[in-house]
């Protein structure tokens, strides 16, 4: 076998052009299917261990895949919110712990994660340095992001402008950070976590402004009496919250109207769990889901859809075989005298066919390292391309 | 050396018929086979060799009967006893002038290539002037230097039958005359038997023995 090899090898490395085609034709036939079937095999498995660490979500009426996808992995879908009074009735009712998510908005084009503390021991996310965000204005960062932007403990991040043109929106939020989480191999790597009363002042529904009833310029005041004084729009506005201006932070609304964007429940018990279903889903206007029901949902989609690709890529792989065979049959025929010479020298009719049977493993195996090794790079790749997109 | 008796040869069913009563060459012969095309020289060294096996008679070499022999058989028995020279010279492209001159190493396990091997490629490529050119392709090489590698090619096992099909016919009076004298030289001192097809005459004369193989055949081979 190995004088085969040899005589094989020799006839590839000397028609490197001929190689370099066939290598190329088989590449570019398997590069798609395979890479495709290992993105799905990658991030199916961790679309489902994250929806498998996260018993229930509860969420507005809509796209139910839009809801997990946003509450568990931070998708850029927009789903409407429900209200900070859901977290508070959950937790009077004892059946569950409620965690809410605030994720309207970005930094630096990652998503923002308003929460509670509760998140970081829910998905065990431990820090690498410095502290969780216990004050306004304060931000932790996932590993991945803290690499990339090259932020570190002690240096600070702006919220992303939401609108050039609409004065009526809030400014960015200059956000300091206090700390960057270890590697956890999930989303949470690529996110910027801040206390929600923060995310809800980067939506302008807490704000901090300078203190009115000690205001020395009364051109500011527009009226006053014995409860209340309004000012004009002239009143300094804070864009960063500091020791100094951290007590002037407040906000108007009541919790039924604090919005956050999803609440995900972890259930006291079985029995706890099944009545917050049952209470929910009974709502008009909220639901609770199980993320992974949904994201099983979400991959028999996908599978359906690969089996569609996996057939299309069975016929070009045909075609690909025929056109394989084509030019074996023609090589034979302008090989003929060569295979002919090496039998009156003394070589078997056998050996001359496991020649060219060898000559054609070469270049197959050649192809499929090339189209392994790309795949494994548009793999890992994937997500920087994504979020390029 | 070589016996043929009762040797009857038919292609299929066409009408080229091949029949030799009686043919003894000694060892260390020289001998040409000549005559018209399609008269069947070629056909009668390959039965010689083994290469095409006859409907009736008996080819002794080396008093072992080719015809009583496996196919397996016969083609060990060929590429160790045989060296074969053809008139294109019929080398790979793809190989270099050395692993050309072992291809018969390559092709065939019964062949081990010992340690001597190596040696004999050497001195077969000093003896005939392609000491320089070992790692070459045979695309680089003169018509010349292309049937001296595939003269090369033929000793490298040390045979002691050496089956030449016009190995001149590709060349030019001055290199055929050279090539010729290279290949009775070689024979000469390893002492092996030489069949050569020829239609050459002016070549004739230094060979022990012509046969014309009209003598032995009817109609008209492919």
């Amino acid at each position: 076998m190995r004088r085969i090899l040899f005589l094989a090898w020799r006839y590839v490395a000397y028609h490197r052009g001929k190689t370099a085609i066939l290598t190329a034709a088989l590449t570019l036939t398997t590069i798609l299917p395979l890479s495709a079937h290992l993105l799905i095999d990658r991030y199916g498995e961790s679309l489902i261990a994250r929806a498998q660490a996260t018993p229930l979500v509860l969420g507005a009426k809509g796209n139910r895949f839009d809801l997990v996808l946003k509450a568990l992995y931070f998708s850029p879908a927009s789903v409407d919110p429900v209200y900070m009074s859901e977290v508070d009735s959950i937790r009077e009712s004892e059946l569950g712990e409620p965690i809410p998510l605030h994720l309207r908005f970005t930094a630096r084009k990652r998503p923002l994660v308003g929460t509670t503390l509760e998140y970081f021991e829910f998905r065990a996310l431990s820090l690498r340095n410095g502290a969780l965000p216990t004050v306004l204005g304060q931000a932790v960062l996932g590993s991945k992001i803290a690499a990339e932007l090259e932020k570190d403990v002690g240096s600070s991040l702006f919220s992303d402008q939401q609108t050039l043109y609409d004065i009526t929106k809030t400014y960015p939020l200059k956000m300091s950070i206090v700390g960057v989480l270890k590697e956890s191999g999930t989303p949470d790597d690529e996110a910027v976590f801040v206390d929600i009363k923060t995310a809800w002042i980067i939506e302008g529904i807490m704000h901090g402004h300078q203190d009115v009833t000690t205001v020395q310029d009364e051109s500011v005041i527009l009226g006053r009496d014995n409860d209340t004084v309004v000012a004009n729009a002239s009143i300094v506005q804070y864009h960063e919250v500091t020791p100094e201006n951290v007590d002037s932070f407040h906000t108007h609304s009541a919790s039924d109207e604090l919005p956050v964007t999803a609440i995900i429940v972890v259930p006291s018990d079985l029995k706890s769990g099944t009545l917050l279903k049952a209470r929910y889903n009974l709502s008009e206007s909220q639901r609770m889901l199980v993320p992974l029901e949904v994201v099983e949902e979400l991959m028999h989609l996908v599978f359906r859809i690969k089996r569609f690709f996996d057939a299309n890529f069975a016929l070009i792989l045909v075609s690909t075989g025929l056109f394989i065979a084509l030019v074996v049959l023609l090589s034979h025929r302008l090989r003929k005298r060569e295979m002919e010479t090496m039998h009156k020298i003394g070589c078997s009719r056998l050996t001359v066919f496991w020649l060219q049977a060898a000559e054609l493993a070469i270049v197959l195996t050649m192809s499929l390292a090339v189209s392994v090794t790309l795949s494994l790079v548009v793999v890992s790749m994937a997500p920087h391309i994504m979020r390029l997109k | 050396m070589i016996e043929i008796k009762g040797l009857d040869f038919q292609y299929g069913e066409g009408d080229f018929h091949l029949d030799v009563p009686e043919l003894s060459i000694a060892r260390g012969e020289k001998v040409a086979f000549i005559g018209p095309s399609g008269s069947g020289k070629t056909t009668l060294i390959y039965l010689i060799a083994g290469v095409l096996q006859a409907n009736k008679g008996s080819i002794r070499v080396d008093d072992i009967e080719l015809s009583e022999l496996p196919d397996k058989r016969r083609r060990v028995f060929r590429i160790s006893q045989i060296g074969f020279v053809f008139q294109e010279f019929e080398l790979i492209e793809y190989l270099s002038v050395r692993d050309n001159i072992l291809l018969p190493y390559h092709l065939n396990p019964a062949l081990t290539v010992s340690p001597d091997v190596p040696e004999t490629v050497e001195s077969l490529a000093v003896s005939m002037k392609l000491a320089d050119k070992l790692k070459r392709f045979p695309k680089t090489l003169s018509q010349g230097e292309k049937q001296r590698v595939a003269i090369c090619r033929a000793l490298v096992a040390a045979p002691d039958l050496l089956i030449a099909d016009e190995p001149t016919g590709n060349l030019d009076p001055a290199t055929a005359g050279s090539i010729l004298e290279l290949l009775l030289e070689t024979v000469e001192l390893r002492r092996s038997t030489l069949l050569m097809v020829t239609h050459n005459h002016g070549l004739l004369k230094s060979f022990d023995r012509v046969i014309d193989v009209m003598d032995f055949a009817s109609g008209r081979a492919p």
